[in-house]
């Protein structure tokens, strides 16, 4: 599925916004969004095969389990599960070729903009709580203690 | 921003972060509800529109780091500090009560399951506890179910609607054959 109108500019903002004013859940699930968005892409052009985008959704969805499991944050949690529905798709697509149908492409195309709004949300919530508290903590508290 | 509170609003803040209602709060303070009420909507427009919940996590986050600096909490004054004991049905055993006539703003020491027991997480305990990676993990796969079922249900109504608008379509352009037949019999 391709970008709603206006999201791949939400997208780019949120992204950037992340890097400058996130903290290191916010970067690090920022950039793991990114590389999989470039990854995609990239591979698009290419026409690669199912089993590519396959292994490239399990590395994404890998990266934001451990985040999502580890983070003083809400919101990972939102974007990996919307990435194991596109996981989950993609698994689909390599068993049972479909022929031509549009409801797995909403449902690989879901997780991208679902992964983009949680990452919004979670930002002006992270904006919001430093702004009224201060700095708090990145990661879990036993995490904290075990590192 | 807790600098910028009126005492009474402090006093209205404390009582909020025992998790006490409104009603319990007029009733100790002996002011309407709706005087409560407005003290609070008060302190969420300085709070940028922080619901209740929040607002309570912040005052007892800034309690701690006040005990943690070795202050003590603005001492409430006056007679209406004195907050009484109210037994009332709503009362549970996870939400600690100041002892009676403690002018001071204790941090409780206890958190429920929704309430986080570190006052730096901002994530419910349990998702921070000794089980809290399984179940994040058991979060995400509903969250995912969830999704999947929205989005599955979106699809089908969309598939139904189409087909719906097709029979019509079809009925649109049978219907005036079927006329010419009967004309022509």
């Amino acid at each position: 599925m391709a970008w709603l109108p206006g999201a791949p500019a939400l997208a780019l903002a949120a992204m950037a916004l992340a890097w400058w004013f996130g903290s290191a859940p916010e970067r690090l699930s920022a950039a793991a969004i990114s590389a999989l968005l470039v990854a995609e892409t990239g591979l698009g052009h290419m026409s690669a095969a199912p089993w590519l985008y396959l292994g490239l959704h399990g590395l994404a969805f890998a990266a934001l389990l451990v985040i999502a499991v580890t983070a003083n944050r809400f919101y990972p949690m939102v974007m990996a599960a919307g990435e194991l529905i596109a996981l989950v798709s993609h698994a689909l697509v390599v068993a049972h070729p479909p022929p031509g149908n549009a409801a797995y492409g909403l449902l690989i195309g879901m997780a991208k903009h679902v992964a983009v709004t949680a990452l919004c949300i979670g930002l002006l919530a992270h904006a919001r709580r430093t702004t009224l508290t201060g700095r708090y903590p990145d990661w879990r508290a036993d995490q904290r203690r075990n590192s | 921003m807790f600098d910028r509170l009126t005492e009474k609003q402090r006093e209205v803040l404390a009582m909020v972060a025992e998790n006490r209602t409104s009603k319990e709060i007029a009733r100790a303070l002996a002011i309407s509800e709706s005087a409560v009420v407005h003290r609070i909507e008060s302190i969420r427009r300085l709070a940028h529109g922080a619901p209740r919940p929040e607002l309570a996590r912040l005052w007892r986050n800034h309690v701690a780091a006040l005990s943690a600096k070795g202050q003590t909490c603005k001492p409430l004054t006056g007679q209406s500090s004195h907050i009484p004991e109210i037994a009332t049905p709503t009362d549970s055993p996870d939400v600690d009560r100041p002892p009676a006539g403690d002018a001071t703003v204790s941090v409780p020491a206890s958190g429920s399951l929704l309430h986080s027991t570190d006052r730096s997480s901002i994530v419910p305990a349990a998702l921070g506890g000794p089980q809290g990676t399984l179940l994040r993990v058991a979060m995400i796969l509903l969250m995912a179910a969830t999704m999947l079922l929205i989005v599955l249900s979106a699809i089908t109504i969309a598939e139904n609607l189409a087909n719906l608008r097709r029979d019509g379509m079809d009925r649109r352009v049978a219907a005036p054959v079927e006329s010419r037949h009967r004309t022509h019999r």
